[in-house]
């Protein structure tokens, strides 16, 4: 048995309150490959939260039974702070009450102090660069002085997560399909995985400047990718957003399969013995992220579809209309692209301006020759 | 010594989070208890600080009865930063007002206990602070706002002295208690050196803390007249100032004085000395003078706290940026009675309906709000 649990205390940022992670651990510390998953960055974004409650449960059994080969870190819920924030009895998990940020934003950013740290001392071998790399990440992790609350369950999930070759980082949108985020420099190696979930929609991006979890981890490799073309330097980190659905989705008829993908996914990456069945094929071809389309309102009112989740929609045709009880004008909101209709808010009354649903639109990634 | 130190867990709201209360306890329990509790409005920082000094003085003090001193009441609301903004007043998850709606154990105790309540008041005192007791431990409180009003109920229930420290908004210093308590709390009111007292009799605003420590007393004596029920418990709501009045002089000046007032009662041992004379005087809270603003706008006062006025006087006025020429920007905002200014608004910018000024006066109003103590 290999299962430990510890209890990661945040300093306390206010009298009378403290904030803790609890963080299980499997297989031998160091052991490759190893894997990061949490759930509940954004904390009302329950689902993951579900899945890894499943997941732990079968890695549980497998350690018992020896079978855990490489390193798993399960943060079940990644953000305490969010978890708490409820007003007016509503959850609000997305953004920091205190400094209104994103807790999705603002990880911590290595790409400067690992440059300089590494300069000098790439080489030939990618395994070994990897290893630079990683311990130049380490370092300026080590450097940082994070003061608020939130900036701390920052650095801490960082620190607890740079050096996986894996990291999951478990979401769900309002009302959503299954979709999976994944960088270029990712793709196609996450392929297995969003095929293995299931995925519905897979979006290709560049990454983000803003520092979400997934791109803090992505971000560093290409940035020493592209700064020593000529050497070696794989990406350390296959970093992934899978958005599980929509935030009431968190049923066990759609949690337990979750947890099966993802342990299956583990399997087939040689995490944990055993053979994780065929891969299935994939449900969808990966698109890129300049074809995904959020809709913003250009009216308020009371937004009415015409449309369901998972269908496909031409340009022009009406997804839904807006509905303005004063005036009783229904504004038609035609889709602006020929795709996939895979995420809504799921509020129904919207302001003018507010995202409200997304569309996938049929352009495909291009992975270069 | 006798200084011990405990902490209470509250129950826990969602995962990874914990909640604290803090409770410093001195005292040999062979007189009086006084309970004391700072910032159950989480905002109210003067009271923190005075809390601070007041475990300073009792470290060094000789405590023959009790005091259970809790420095700050509120890990709920002190966790509650909006935008940058500490919000310490109400429960951003309820909405309810931290010093509202406590629980109200008048029902339970009398159910359990009332009939048998006989002409004894020391054991009939000591039967009631049992019965509340358990009548809390009945509750079944989930959220955590009512957790934590329940906790610390339930340090006070049994004191015979409850000091709830807060402070107003910009204001003089200042105390609530219940009206038929006044003839105890003349000396709290002396040895404070408080500006006013205001006599709380149907406040209209739902159970406040103190309210909550004495209700109990009135609904049986109210209900069992024949029988030996006192008035067990001085309850008091002190507030001590406004909200920028944290100074470590006044805050120490202030220590003292419930220090004083604690030997004065037995509670703590050592000689307090002659009552000082009270500098201010005592008033119903229902002839209190709410002077609204009638208008959104900048606010400029024309009075100062401490300043007496007339009805009818100018007390503000309320300059409306939108209004078509400077002349239609000014709305005066006049004092509805007689009497002395004790409090007036902190914020500059008020929204029609807000309290300018609050004025301790005597007569009766014709128009008088219902919710006494504001929301």
């Amino acid at each position: 048995m290999t299962h430990v649990t510890e209890r990661f205390d945040l300093p306390t940022a206010t009298l009378g309150t403290g904030r803790h992670l609890l963080v299980h651990r499997f297989g031998t510390a160091g052991a490759r490959p190893k894997a990061y998953l949490h759930a509940g960055l954004h904390a009302a974004e329950l689902p993951g939260i579900v899945v890894l409650d499943h997941l732990l449960d079968r890695l549980s059994e497998a350690d018992a039974a020896g079978q855990v080969t490489g390193e798993i870190v399960v943060v079940p819920f990644a953000n305490p702070i969010g978890l708490a924030q409820q007003v007016l009895m509503e959850a609000q998990g997305r953004y920091d009450l205190d400094t209104n940020r994103n807790y999705n934003r603002g990880f911590p950013d290595l790409v400067d102090g690992v440059l300089e740290r590494i300069e000098g001392r790439l080489g030939e071998d990618g395994a070994a660069n990897v290893a630079v790399v990683r311990a130049a990440m380490a370092e300026t992790l080590a450097a940082r002085r994070d003061k608020r609350e939130p900036e701390v369950l920052k650095a801490t999930l960082m620190r607890l997560s740079f050096d996986a070759d894996i990291v999951l980082d478990l979401h769900s949108a309002w009302e959503a399909l299954l979709h999976v985020l994944v960088s270029d420099s990712n793709w196609p190696d996450a392929e297995d995985l969003t095929r293995q979930m299931g995925a519905e929609v897979v979006m290709i991006d560049r990454g983000n400047r803003m520092m979400t979890f997934k791109s803090a981890h992505v971000l560093v490799w290409k940035a020493v990718a592209a700064a020593w073309p000529g050497l070696p330097v794989p990406p350390g980190a296959l970093a992934a957003v899978v958005e599980l659905r929509g935030q009431r989705d968190v049923d066990d008829h759609l949690t337990r399969p979750d947890a099966d993908g993802l342990f299956h996914f583990l399997q087939r990456r040689g995490l944990i013995a055993g053979h994780p069945g065929p891969l299935p094929e994939a449900l969808c071809p990966a698109r890129s992220s300049k074809g995904l389309w959020r809709l913003f309102a250009e009216t308020f009112g009371i937004l009415v579809y015409h449309c369901e989740l998972g269908d496909r929609v031409r340009e022009g045709e009406t997804i839904c209309h807006i509905v303005d009880p004063e005036s009783r004008r229904r504004t038609p909101v035609p889709a602006p692209i020929d795709g996939l209709l895979y995420a809504r808010r799921s509020h129904r009354f919207t302001r003018q301006g507010q995202y409200f649903c997304a569309i996938a639109g049929d352009m495909l990634h291009e992975t270069a020759p | 010594m006798t200084h011990r130190i405990e902490t209470i867990a509250l129950d826990t709201p969602s995962p990874g989070t914990t909640r604290q209360l803090m409770v410093h306890r001195f005292g040999r329990g062979e007189g009086p208890k006084a309970y004391i509790q700072a910032a159950i409005h989480a905002g109210e920082t003067p009271a923190l600080l005075v809390a601070h000094h007041l475990l300073a003085l009792l470290e060094n003090a000789d405590v023959p009865g009790e005091v259970v001193l809790v420095p700050f009441a509120n890990p709920v609301g002190l966790g509650q930063r909006v935008h940058g903004r500490h919000l310490g007043r109400y429960d951003l998850d309820s909405g309810v007002n931290f010093n509202r709606d406590l629980p109200d154990l008048s029902e339970a105790v009398d159910a359990a206990v009332g009939e048998g309540l006989g002409s004894d008041a020391p054991i009939n005192v000591a039967i009631v602070r049992e019965a509340m007791a358990e009548a809390l431990a009945g509750l079944r409180m989930a959220r955590e706002g009512s957790v934590l009003k329940a906790a610390l109920l339930g340090l006070a229930c049994d004191a015979d002295i409850v000091l709830d420290l807060h402070c107003a908004q910009r204001a003089l210093l200042h105390l609530f208690v219940d009206a038929g308590l006044w003839t105890q709390a003349a000396e709290l009111h002396a040895d404070l050196g408080c500006a006013v007292t205001l006599l709380e009799s149907d406040t209209g605003s739902g159970t406040a803390f103190d309210h909550a420590c004495t209700v109990v007393w009135r609904t049986l004596q109210a209900r069992h007249p024949d029988k030996a029920i006192p008035d067990a418990c001085l309850a008091a709501t002190v507030e001590l100032r406004g909200f920028s009045d944290v100074d470590e002089d006044v805050a120490a000046t202030d220590a003292e004085n419930i220090l004083r007032f604690l030997r004065r009662k037995g509670v703590v041992a050592g000689d307090a000395g002659p009552l000082p004379e009270a500098v201010g005087e005592a008033y119903p809270l229902e002839t209190v003078g709410f002077a609204d603003a009638p208008a959104t706008g900048i606010v400029t006062f024309r009075v100062a706290l401490g300043d007496h006025v007339r009805r009818g006087d100018v007390v503000a006025e309320i300059v409306d940026p939108a209004a078509p020429s400077a002349a239609a920007a000014r709305t005066p905002v006049t004092s509805p009675t007689d009497g002395l200014v004790y409090e007036l608004a902190d914020s500059r910018f008020l929204w029609a309906g807000q309290t300018v000024c609050h004025v301790a006066g005597r007569e009766p109003l014709a128009d008088q709000r219902a919710n006494l103590l504001g929301d």
